[in-house]
């Protein structure tokens, strides 16, 4: 019998350290948002440096996603 | 040409056997954002049984097997085919009737392949059915799915949580909530672009052991159409049972949580069906809600719910094989058998039915706690 225990490594490699992507860059985007809110008073200066780093976490998580509908629409 | 009336009678099955695939699997996409709250219940169902449909739509390339080479369809002919297919079809919707009573998420697939093999058995013989292909591509992965996707859940609840460590919570779940509408909805589709495609198989594979369509042949429009249809129509009506099981039954769910846990799903399905590794959805799923209970510190999970999900899945291959050898038996027997099965399948359906209206899961109570756990914090009481 033929186990494939590559494939399943992989398999294996490849949804934890895509999740942890994910969820990691999407985390990191939230954290921004919500320091924002909690910040508003501060200066207008560095609210607005902060302000790109959120929108570009869910940016990239975006992408991901559009990888993950290609790879369904693909397949 | 005269088409016999099994023909019709698998197709009216198999499209049944969508609809109720398309039912219990509602769950796997969908309970986590019920149970935070990212979507209202009937919304979920809504966008999941939409999502589902265009999945039928989206991949059409469907196996030239319906069971991976588990049984030797290659023994079917016109004589005996259908009612191997009609048998396991109906094998597969009364484990799947009676696991939603019970609201426990088992797998479809597993279930069509176990009346596959029963039937195939009592109608070719056990020599049809290869076993070792049954423990690489059935029972391994169902044993190697729900690890592999609870500890990716567990791994990004971590992620999720310790970045997050000192934002208000209020701010905190709704990020997360809007982030679980598309991860749920990515789940959905990759169910649709497998699932229905199962059907279709089935219906096709009758139409070539009956002459209508050539072999190695696509399927018809209308099948494609019909299976689409079936599938949303399931995933609307909405195995409430299940959800609540999935959603609040194993642990109580933050958005976080649900987020990671619906990530870890899609990432597991989608790698899986990409590296040439099939895993099973309704495993990947229960395990990534598992992963998420348990990467939250202080959260509960209640492993007596998981200990019952774990033997329902033990017992779903057998016992689908058991019904499917009845069915396929008997129905093979004339007419009047095939009517007697068919009877037997919708008088099951029926009792079901009136036995869940006894306790009904509606999209109303589908959020309620249980009333056995202790008073965890919900998802309301964490908003």
């Amino acid at each position: 019998m033929n186990i494939q225990w590559g494939e399943m490594l992989q398999v294996f490699g490849a949804t934890v350290a895509s999740t942890a992507l994910l969820v990691g860059v999407f985390s990191v985007g939230v954290r921004g948002l919500g320091k924002q809110a909690g910040t508003k008073k501060d200066d207008g200066e560095s609210a607005n440096i902060s302000d790109a780093g959120p929108v570009l976490c869910f940016v990239l998580s975006f992408v991901i996603v559009l990888y993950g509908i290609y790879l369904i629409i693909a397949k | 040409m005269q088409v016999p009336l099994i023909v019709y009678v698998v197709v009216a099955t198999a499209l049944a056997f969508d609809f109720t695939n398309g039912f219990h699997d509602t769950a796997n996409a969908m309970a986590p954002s019920i149970a935070t709250g990212a979507f209202k219940p009937k919304t979920a169902v809504a966008v999941s049984a939409l999502l589902n449909l265009i999945g039928a739509f989206l991949s059409v390339k469907v196996a030239s097997t319906i069971s991976g080479g588990i049984v030797d369809e290659s023994k079917f002919h016109a004589g005996t085919g259908p009612y191997i297919v009609f048998g396991a079809l109906l094998g597969a919707i009364i484990w799947n009737l009676l696991t939603w009573y019970l609201g426990i998420p088992s797998s479809s697939s597993h279930a069509l392949f176990g009346g596959l093999i029963g039937a195939t058995w009592v109608a070719v013989g056990g020599s049809a059915v290869d076993f070792s292909v049954v423990v690489q591509k059935v029972l391994l992965p169902a044993a190697v799915s729900p690890i592999i996707a609870g500890v990716a859940a567990a791994t990004g609840t971590m992620i999720a949580y310790r970045t997050n460590e000192g934002i208000r919570k209020k701010q905190v779940s709704r990020g997360f909530r809007a982030g679980q509408n598309i991860s749920a909805s990515l789940v959905s589709l990759a169910h649709g672009t497998n699932d229905a495609q199962k059907t279709m198989g089935v219906i096709t594979l009758t139409f070539i052991l009956a002459g209508i369509q050539p072999a190695h042949s696509s399927p018809y429009l209308w099948v494609v159409l019909a299976c689409g249809l079936a599938i949303a129509l399931g995933t609307y009506t909405g195995g409430w049972r299940i959800i609540k099981t999935l959603g609040t039954g194993i642990t109580a769910l933050d958005s976080p949580q649900g987020f990671a846990a619906e990530t870890a799903a899609s990432a597991a399905i989608l790698a899986s069906s990409h590296l040439g590794y099939a895993l099973s959805t309704t495993q990947v799923c229960s395990g990534a809600v598992i992963g998420a209970g348990l990467g939250k510190s202080g959260a509960e999970v209640r492993w007596s719910t998981a200990g019952r999900i774990l033997i329902a899945w033990v017992v779903t291959l057998p016992a689908s094989a058991v019904f499917g050898a009845l069915a396929g038996k008997l129905s093979s027997s004339g007419v009047a058998g095939t009517f007697v099965v068919a009877g037997v399948g919708i008088a099951v359906a029926a009792g079901v039915f009136v036995l869940s209206r006894r306790n009904p899961v509606t999209a109303h109570n589908v959020t309620d706690t249980p009333a056995v756990a202790p008073a965890l914090p919900t998802a309301e009481a964490a908003i």
